[in-house]
């Protein structure tokens, strides 16, 4: 959802701008949209080599050697990674830092407040920025990088001691962690992976193995007693419980703090969602048959690929993607598949208030926007990701047709 | 001869026999066999006739005429099947050999499967052997460190992040001084396809990245790299007998281009990580197919040459020989479109004997190579028939479209001598096609 100030919700679609090259530039990369529709940014390379940034028809003063990760923050802070004399800088709006890495990459913004945290490597160590501001401490190696949903705080699996050539004996004394904020946990495991905050941002779960063939979930460092033959990433309820979808005797369930809370039962579990007292996971009930299942119970519908779950606001709703191996997709809804089929979609998104759902779709090399099953843009050369307006009332998308850049605005009761 | 008077030093081999009990042996196999094997091995076992009819199709035992021992009957008699006989009753001692023969005596390369009269699928069971000696730690060392750092890194070769994202860069700087505007586009979403390849490649074969970068370039190709975690098709994971990381890796692998909403991944030439994405990763995690459509290198060039998206301006005229990778020739049948692919592109193919689906393997394939220089002695004691068959067809160049193959080759070329150059698909490409002037 767009987090800036001023969002224009009248409906109509309005021209923005025209997306060809300005003057001078040598090549342009891919078209980058605001989060309001009213810019579009994209890196662009002068004729005599430099890396700038265009947004609409103005450029960025600076002459990088090499620009990346050009994003929008959802306060509409234009985010990017620059080259400078070989070293890297988190650049917002043009304005470069004097702070320098070794690397940076893969910028990641907060849910909420719209903070920026950006992994960095300096002098062979690893760690994580915040607002420009990086860890203390710094590891021989991190991974899994994430920044809460406040973005008051960030986390990586870090390694916490030296590991030397084929060097099996100290891989095997366990030497990977989480740590927050650059702070490592105490405890340490074979490997961790896919850690996750809870809502009050005071815990931390990730997936951990144990030895080489027991999982577990540790929380804040402390690990379930129980171990499994595997387990995937976890998540938290609203009471505080931990989940994740764990393997046992050969059939994969969800565990609750340790404990079965759905019967290993099925051929694959994974992607879970607590959400208003209901949880919410991509299963497959036999062996090549994917779908969601809410508490445990399988819809009936079953596809050989389901993705992309999305569960509304009071955990009542449920959407995910279906598709016949990247191929014929479909739009999951509540146990049913939406009439259209589509050569690729989207992930979909439900408005705030869950009655609504929309997606962005392509069927022969057109792009269109679906909203509660009906087209409503269609024929577009270029479409992007959906957003709804705080009260649901609105559904606001970014397009390209022919060279021009469009901005489009669509009430959801129509 | 058997295992016992070849028994080789390996130092995790060596830690993991000090420290395991029989005890625990025979409840790790006895747990393995009841609850993970199931019919499929009981079938085997019970079917397999002792006739030694696939002995002609190993070349360990055709490089090793007069000892049974290499025999793949004798390697599953002195494995599996005594594992079951015995009723899991194994001596660390013992297990030592297995591991041994099922790590490194065998490429789980299939090619016997062709001569049982009844089918035996024998990379399976030894696929089995592995998996007990993994449960109980008895991986040889630098196979087991590779799988270590897929674990911890989700590639081969412990490469971090930043590395990977900067070999991509660098690629693509050298090659603009050749392509002008050329990209190594990064986590572009929406285009035809994600370009995946094994860690070796940022590691120290990066000119492979360039001529690929330079392909996709000049045939006006839709692509991608991805810039996470799970760009490394490779999966020594699934060698190990560890598949709760194959699967791991493989989730990631799939998630990746899932994400990017590419219509397929394009794969570099690489045999192993074919396997583990088209048949035994994405099936593990309860796919019944590829959930993204995966295309081999030999696949992707064929159609690009087919479609005139590459010109080739001419031909290269020195004799060149194939060898078919296991995986995707005898795995896949890859092996009419390979050599489509070398008649558009060589003047002169001069076939070895045996080839396509009963050619021998290159004996670094099924993890083998990856067991390290403790090893080497095996592989290339282990087919002296390959390098006959190489030395047979009397020319200097080897296309091998697979990575492992490569390594194999090398070493059994030089160890013989044998003056041959080996080249992948993408070498001849990119030397062959019209490039800026």
């Amino acid at each position: 959802m767009s987090q800036q100030k001023e969002c224009d919700w009248t409906p109509g679609a309005r021209p923005v701008g025209t997306i060809t090259p300005l003057e001078g530039c040598a090549w342009q990369e891919e078209i980058v949209p605001s989060p309001d529709g009213e810019s579009f940014a994209a890196v662009v390379v002068r004729e005599d080599g430099t890396s700038t940034v265009r947004v609409n028809d103005r450029m960025w003063e600076i002459e990088a050697e090499k620009l990346s990760f050009v994003k929008y923050a959802p306060d509409g802070r234009l985010s990017a990674v620059a080259r400078l004399d070989g070293e890297w800088a988190a650049v917002t709006d043009d304005d470069v830092p004097e702070e320098r890495y070794a690397y940076l990459w893969g910028t990641l913004f907060s849910k909420h407040n719209s903070r920026i945290a950006i992994p960095f490597q300096q002098d062979m160590e690893y760690g994580m920025l915040l607002e420009n501001k990086p860890w203390e401490t710094l590891y021989g190696s991190a991974t899994n990088f994430m920044i809460s949903d406040s973005g008051m705080y960030t986390c990586a699996v870090v390694r916490t001691a030296q590991l030397g050539q084929a060097d099996l004996e100290s891989f095997n004394k366990g030497i990977y962690t989480v740590a927050v904020d650059g702070e490592a946990w105490e405890q340490t495991f074979l490997n961790a992976w896919s850690p996750c905050f809870d809502a009050e941002e005071h815990r931390v779960a990730c997936t951990v193995r144990v030895t080489p063939f027991e999982y577990s979930i540790a929380v804040n460092g402390q690990r379930w007693s129980e171990t499994f033959a595997c387990a995937w990433e976890p998540c938290f309820d609203e009471t505080g419980a931990c989940l994740a979808p764990v393997r046992k005797s050969g059939g994969w369930g969800l565990a609750r703090n340790g404990s079965m809370l759905w019967k290993p039962s099925f051929a694959e579990c994974w992607t879970p969602v607590a959400q208003g007292g209901s949880v919410w996971a991509v299963v497959a009930p036999t062996f090549g048959a994917f779908t969601v299942a809410c508490n445990g119970t399988p819809w009936r519908c079953t596809f050989p690929v389901v993705t992309d779950l999305a569960v509304s606001a009071d955990g009542k709703r449920a959407a995910a993607l279906a598709s016949y191996d990247n191929t014929r997709f479909r739009i999951l809804v509540d146990g049913k598949a939406w009439d259209g089929e589509y050569d690729m979609a989207w992930p979909v998104f439900f408005s705030p208030d869950g009655r609504h759902i929309a997606a962005h779709v392509r069927k022969g090399g057109r792009e269109a926007i679906v909203l509660d099953g009906k087209l409503v843009a269609q024929d577009l050369d270029q479409a992007w990701n959906p957003v709804f307006s705080p009260d649901s009332a609105a559904l606001l998308f970014c397009s390209v047709k022919g060279d021009t850049f469009f901005r489009h605005v669509v009430k959801t009761e129509n | 001869m058997g295992i016992e008077e070849r028994r080789i030093e390996d130092a995790n081999l060596e830690r993991a026999c000090k420290s395991l009990t029989p005890e625990r042996i025979t409840k790790v196999i006895l747990d393995v066999l009841k609850g993970e094997a199931g019919a499929k091995l009981k079938v085997y076992a019970e079917t397999c006739m002792r006739c030694g009819a696939c002995a002609q199709g190993c070349h360990y035992s055709l490089s090793h005429p007069g000892d049974p021992s290499y025999t793949p009957v004798a390697k599953l008699d002195k494995t599996i099947f005594k594992m079951i006989r015995d009723k899991g009753r194994i001596s660390p001692e013992q297990l030592y050999g297995m591991a041994q023969i099922a790590f490194t005596e065998c490429n789980m390369c299939r090619r016997c499967s062709h001569f049982c009269p009844v089918g035996i699928d024998v990379a399976y069971l030894i696929s089995m052997v592995r998996r007990i000696c993994s449960k109980l730690g008895m991986a040889p060392t630098f196979i087991q460190d590779t799988a270590n750092s897929h674990s911890a890194t989700f590639n081969q070769m412990w490469v971090n992040e930043d590395e990977w994202q900067d070999s991509l860069i660098w690629q693509e700087e050298e090659a603009r001084e050749e392509f002008p505007g050329l990209r190594i586009p990064l986590d572009v979403e929406g285009v035809d396809f994600m370009y995946s390849v094994i860690a070796p490649e940022p590691k120290f074969r990066t000119q492979l990245i360039y001529q690929a970068a330079a392909i996709f370039h000049s045939a006006g190709c839709s692509w991608t790299m991805p810039s996470q975690p799970g760009w490394d098709n490779s999966d020594m994971c699934m060698f190990v007998g560890d598949y709760e990381m194959m699967g791991r890796i493989k989730r990631a692998h799939f998630d990746l281009a899932r994400k990017l909403r590419v219509r397929r991944i394009v794969m570099g030439e690489c045999g192993h990580a074919f396997r583990s994405v088209y048949d035994q990763g994405n099936r593990w995690l309860g796919w019944r197919n590829s959930p993204v459509p995966i295309v081999h290198a030999i696949e992707f060039f064929w159609e690009l040459l087919n479609e005139g998206k590459i010109r080739i301006t001419h031909k290269f005229e020195e004799p060149v020989t194939i060898h078919d990778p296991c995986n995707t020739v005898r795995g896949r049948g890859l092996g009419d479109k390979l050599r489509e692919v070398v008649h558009a592109l060589c003047s002169n193919v001069v076939e070895m004997t045996p080839n396509r689906e009963y050619n021998f393997c290159c004996a670094a394939g099924g993890g083998v190579i990856n067991c390290g220089p403790p090893f080497k002695s095996v592989r290339m004691e282990g087919n002296k028939c390959k390098a006959d068959q190489l030395r047979a067809t009397g020319v200097h160049h080897l296309i091998a479209p697979c990575h492992n193959c490569h390594g194999g080759l090398e070493d059994i070329i030089k160890h013989n001598k044998l003056k041959m150059e080996t080249l992948f698909l993408g070498d001849l490409i990119y030397k062959l096609m019209e490039k800026p002037e």
